[in-house]
């Protein structure tokens, strides 16, 4: 790699980057929201709720997100949804993180000590406020080390995004390989992902500090 | 295209994911196995050498990896750089769950077991594998789960796997609802039997383990 190619690469490596710190932080915003709503719905009590929702996280954590991605991408249009290549990435990240999101609130809410809820019943509360204002806050809360590792993988998940014809920084690697022949351009991309991977970490031990002064 | 032939035509295919998959757990397991003794043992210039390849190894896709080493090193043929790429990948993973379980062993153990005069080694896989060894399985089996569908990635080194045979019979039919699900069918009945391999395991620990009988029954249950 010269200066000249470098220059010539650098627009799209940043373009890359652009889509994606941005298909990252939104997939990590929905899956978390979407995760949220599976462990809710899952722990309201009523039987049929939580029997589809412990299908759904069964099947969408034991398949691979590579095959739910392109079964959106290349199945969807043929039965008649169509949507942007971003939007199908997000969307297919989303359904696969958000069972593992739900599956760690469920462990969390698991391990919530007795006397609380007992406590949040004998005051008067109903199922539905119990759930979302007590065992919720309290187990997202106790969760947070286990969302940030979910979350780095997240980031990582966002490398398949160059499978389906989106430029993000894995693909613009590959670009420059194609081009030139020359593998320099996929160690600066490892590089890229490792100080995200930092980032997040980081960001992660705040929120966790945080989290714990709130307690 | 009727499913029979479609399945007939990606049959092959699963033969390869039957290959790659237990030879990624065997390599991964003795990998991690050696990464996580050398981590617990706390000697400052190995430990920092293990955390930055671990934070290397966390931070990078698996798809990167395979790309990098695909592209730079030659293994002779696709098949062993997928498997060297898993490897590498997760090993990392695995070190960081067998370091955490022996963390779990009472500290007295390591102590009992130098005044026999036992060195390190033999106190790890004499003391202290034997003891976590179970307790491993359930989170292992997670991080095999995981194995099992990054072996989908090894498609783009052009391993004739049956993702590669589905996207070929795809682009000659072009049906790829039936497709896809097809793949994600034998994936998910994959991984399920590794779940169901971990949901066995930790029941039987919850049973045997008394402490933690007791310590279920204080638990909320809403």
């Amino acid at each position: 790699m010269n200066y000249v190619q470098f220059q010539q690469w650098l627009p799209s490596l940043l373009e890359g980057l652009k889509i994606t710190l941005l298909a990252s932080a939104i997939s990590i915003f929905t899956s978390i929201v979407w995760g949220s709503i599976v462990s809710i719905l899952s722990s309201l009590g009523s039987r049929i709720l939580s029997g589809v929702m412990r299908v759904y996280t069964s099947i969408f954590r034991n398949t691979p997100l590579l095959v739910i991605m392109f079964f959106c991408f290349y199945g969807l249009p043929l039965m008649g949804v169509s949507m942007p290549a971003l939007v199908c990435g997000i969307l297919a990240i989303t359904l696969n993180e958000g069972a593992f999101v739900a599956e760690i609130l469920r462990g969390a809410v698991k391990n919530l000590p007795a006397g609380e809820i007992e406590a949040a019943y004998s005051l008067g509360l109903s199922r539905f406020s119990v759930v979302t204002r007590i065992v919720f806050p309290l187990a997202i809360r106790n969760s947070v080390p286990m969302l940030t590792g979910q979350a780095s993988i997240m980031v990582k998940d966002t490398s398949l995004f160059s499978l389906i014809m989106i430029v993000d920084i894995t693909r613009a690697g590959s670009m420059f390989y194609d081009k030139y022949l020359s593998s320099v351009s996929i160690w600066i991309v490892a590089a890229i992902y490792v100080a995200i991977f930092l980032l997040i970490t980081q960001l992660g031990k705040f929120v966790e500090k945080k989290s714990l002064v709130a307690r | 295209m009727s499913i029979g032939s479609m399945i007939k035509y990606m049959l092959p295919g699963v033969w390869i994911t039957f290959e790659l998959v237990p030879l990624c757990i065997i390599s991964t397991f003795i990998i991690g196995l050696l990464l996580g003794m050398l981590m617990f043992k706390k000697t400052i210039i190995i430990k920092q050498t293990l955390d930055v390849y671990n934070i290397i190894m966390r931070g990078i896709p698996a798809l990167v990896v395979l790309k990098l080493l695909y592209y730079n090193a030659d293994f002779g043929s696709a098949f062993v750089t997928a498997w060297i790429s898993l490897t590498l990948y997760h090993s990392a993973y695995v070190g960081e769950i067998i370091r955490g379980c022996f963390e779990s062993v009472p500290k007295g153990q390591m102590m009992a077991g130098q005044s026999l005069g036992l060195n390190y080694w033999q106190i790890m896989f004499k003391i202290y594998l034997p003891q976590t060894f179970k307790q491993m399985i359930p989170t292992l089996c997670g991080q095999y789960i995981l194995v099992v569908k990054d072996t989908t990635l090894v498609y783009i080194v052009s391993v004739q796997d049956i993702m590669w045979l589905g996207r070929q019979l795809m682009a000659q039919t072009f049906n790829p609802i039936l497709g896809y699900l097809l793949i994600g069918a034998f994936y998910y009945v994959l991984c399920s039997i590794i779940e169901f391999i971990a949901h066995r395991v930790e029941k039987r620990l919850d049973h045997t383990n008394s402490l933690n009988r007791v310590g279920m029954r204080s638990r909320a249950s809403i």
